[in-house]
């Protein structure tokens, strides 16, 4: 790897001497056998799993009494969780459906890698309605089909929507991801030998890079495009239907689809950040994936930061203005209400990482810092996972009457499976990362320029 | 008969030189295999155009957006009457949701089966004109002519500096 090419990391355009056989050469590099260190890795993220599967396992031969949830909080760690791995998925399918179609071509070099983490953050978020069932091994309920008496399910509750939107987001992420990969999987393909290379011929259905394929191919990937992007929309909004349709006060407003929405992409964004800045140091494609691609994305979560922001004190407000009593007393009360209340800290954490640290992001000297880069957007994926358990939990917490509120604390089993389901992303983004390109070569081969015989004037 | 020649170029304005050369003295049978999906090469093939959209994607959208709609009212009508809130039996507001995202999953599983179809993937035993290259940074260019105008492209793509094959 000694040989690759010294791009410099400001320049603009960002990919100044790189050839087409460099990229190729440098990203099919990133599939070579890996290091100790990359095992090291997978082993420390197995263990954790494994913990979580431990903790499952408890929680199936003990019950549900092992973990914080009672009444009246009855949706804990799992649900947040749930929420929160939704969210993550939707920046991926945001950054390589809504921005092909705006043409931002900084999105080139990061988008396999968002929209690899849009799949894995769904296959996560999937597991946890199924753990917070209790009886999960009647998970085939969930599933539309009718009963012994033919009644099929209420296709008019929004938990049914959600079990019809997430699925759908997983079929058509995981298409959309894959079919990227086809031209990738092929150059992998005629890059490798033996095994791997009749397992990638048969994963790229043996494409060769036909004119007439790339004809359909690039019309297909503008469709796929144009229908995943008001799928992005639609996913977050049906979940903040779980919440928006019931009556619990600080769930029933209207505001909740743009604002999951605009929160979902803000720690999408962020999530992005965080896996990109290993990625390219452990792989060596600074040259590839720049700078400048890392501060697009940081300068979008201001944006993002900005809108959630703007929700938050809408909430307020408008719990003050309806005077509705149960309303204030979640939002405006000075008992009760969410910044002074029991979980007075989670609300701020929230505040403070989702709408202030953002915004640092203004200054240039911090996004040009790959150290403030990281940890921005670490805070800001801690601060969504705490929005999520402002609004279920604070909301839960003190209903309507003050005789049936409570106090939900989280237990460890649920603490070891949450940190257990971040172990399971990981790894699963960690393995993808040896077996598949995470850049996409013929994307960003559209970056630079094509091979030619003459001079072409700058 | 008809036969088919190809070769390899170094060089994406080579090769475009090349296809405009072939199209100019009459062939039709011309085809690629690009590294990218290069709009300079693609638009000036003989047939640019392709008919995923509207065979594919559009009738698997109007199945999906149906069946998301019909579906959840057979279900809540003539199966079991599942009456919620006072409302009639079938009300189409929340048959949205269902509605869109069948719309959504149909669109895109067909668009995915229309390319696969269209293509005619998977190619099992690969392509006998298919060079390694080409997914790098070669274009391959790929003539059908008649027997008799064989020799006639052969000099013309060794001309233009290809490697025929």
């Amino acid at each position: 790897m000694a040989e690759t090419p010294a791009a410099p990391v400001h320049s603009d355009p960002p990919h100044g001497t790189l050839t087409y056989r460099d990229v190729n050469r440098d990203i099919v590099a990133t599939l070579a056998t890996p290091g100790k260190m990359y095992w090291a890795v997978v082993g420390l993220l197995q263990i954790l799993v494994g913990a979580a599967a431990v903790a499952f396992v408890i929680q199936m031969l003990f019950g549900m009494g092992v973990t914080g949830l009672n009444n009246p909080v009855g949706w804990g760690v799992y649900i947040i969780t749930f929420v929160f791995w939704v969210g993550i998925a939707h920046s991926g399918t945001l950054i390589s459906a809504v921005l092909f179609l705006f043409r931002a071509r900084w999105r080139m070099p990061v988008y396999r890698t968002a929209e690899a983490m849009t799949v894995f953050a769904v296959l996560t978020a999937g597991l946890f309605p199924l753990i917070h069932m209790g009886r999960t091994w009647k998970f085939y309920w969930l599933l539309p089909y009718p009963n012994q008496r033919l009644v099929w399910p209420n296709f008019k509750s929004p938990l049914m929507w959600d079990v019809l939107a997430v699925s759908t987001y997983l079929m058509i992420s995981s298409l959309f991801f894959y079919f990227g990969l086809i031209p990738d999987i092929a150059a992998a393909r005629d890059r490798s030998t033996g095994i791997r290379r009749r397992i990638y011929n048969v994963m790229c259905f043996g494409w060769t890079g036909r004119g007439t394929h790339w004809i359909h191919y690039r019309k297909a990937y503008l469709i796929f495009a144009a229908i995943a992007t008001p799928l992005v929309v639609s996913v977050h909004s049906v979940v903040s239907w779980d919440f928006a349709m019931s009556i619990i006060p600080g769930w029933h407003t209207t505001i909740f689809p743009p604002y999951f929405v605009a929160g979902a992409i803000h720690s999408g964004l962020a999530m992005v950040i965080t896996l990109l800045i290993p990625l390219r140091a452990l792989f060596r494609v600074k040259h590839i994936v720049t700078l400048r691609h890392l501060q697009a994305l940081a300068l979008f979560t201001i944006a993002t930061g900005l809108f959630v922001g703007h929700a938050y004190m809408i909430e307020f407000f408008i719990a003050a203005y309806s005077g509705n009593t149960y309303e204030y007393s979640i939002f405006n009360s000075l008992e009760t209400g969410r910044p002074f209340g029991h979980y007075s800290v989670a609300f701020w954490i929230m505040a403070i990482c989702n709408c202030v640290a953002p915004l640092l992001f203004a200054f240039r000297r911090i996004r040009s810092s790959i150290l403030w880069l990281f940890v921005l957007s670490i805070l800001i994926n801690v601060g969504m996972w705490f929005e999520r358990f402002v609004i279920i939990v604070t909301s839960l917490s003190t209903d309507f009457i003050p005789y049936n509120w409570g106090y939900y604390r989280i237990s460890l089993v649920e603490g070891i499976i949450l940190v257990g389901s971040f172990a399971w992303f990981l790894l699963q983004f960690v393995l993808f990362a040896k077996h598949l390109p995470t850049i996409s070569m013929t994307e960003v081969k559209e970056l630079i320029p094509p091979p030619t015989a003459e001079e072409v004037p700058e | 008969m008809s036969e088919t020649i190809s070769a390899v170029f170094a060089h994406q304005d080579t090769a475009i030189r090349v296809i405009e050369d072939l199209r100019a003295r009459g062939h039709r049978g011309i085809d690629v295999m690009i590294p990218v999906p290069d709009h300079h090469i693609l638009d000036i093939l003989p047939k640019p155009e392709t008919k995923v959209g509207w065979i594919f994607s559009l009738w698997g959208g109007i199945f999906g957006v149906t069946l998301g709609f019909l579906f959840p009212a057979w279900a809540h009508s003539f199966v079991y009457q599942q009456i919620t809130g006072g409302k009639p039996v079938i009300t189409w507001p929340p048959f949205v949701v269902p509605g869109f995202e069948m719309l959504v999953l149909f669109t895109g599983l067909a668009t995915f089966t229309g390319v696969i179809v269209l293509c005619r993937l998977p190619q099992r035993h690969g392509d006998p004109h298919f060079d390694e290259r080409a997914t790098e940074d070669h274009y391959v260019v790929e003539v059908t002519t008649e027997e008799d105008r064989v020799d006639e492209v052969r000099a013309l793509l060794r001309e233009a500096g290809g490697e025929v094959r």
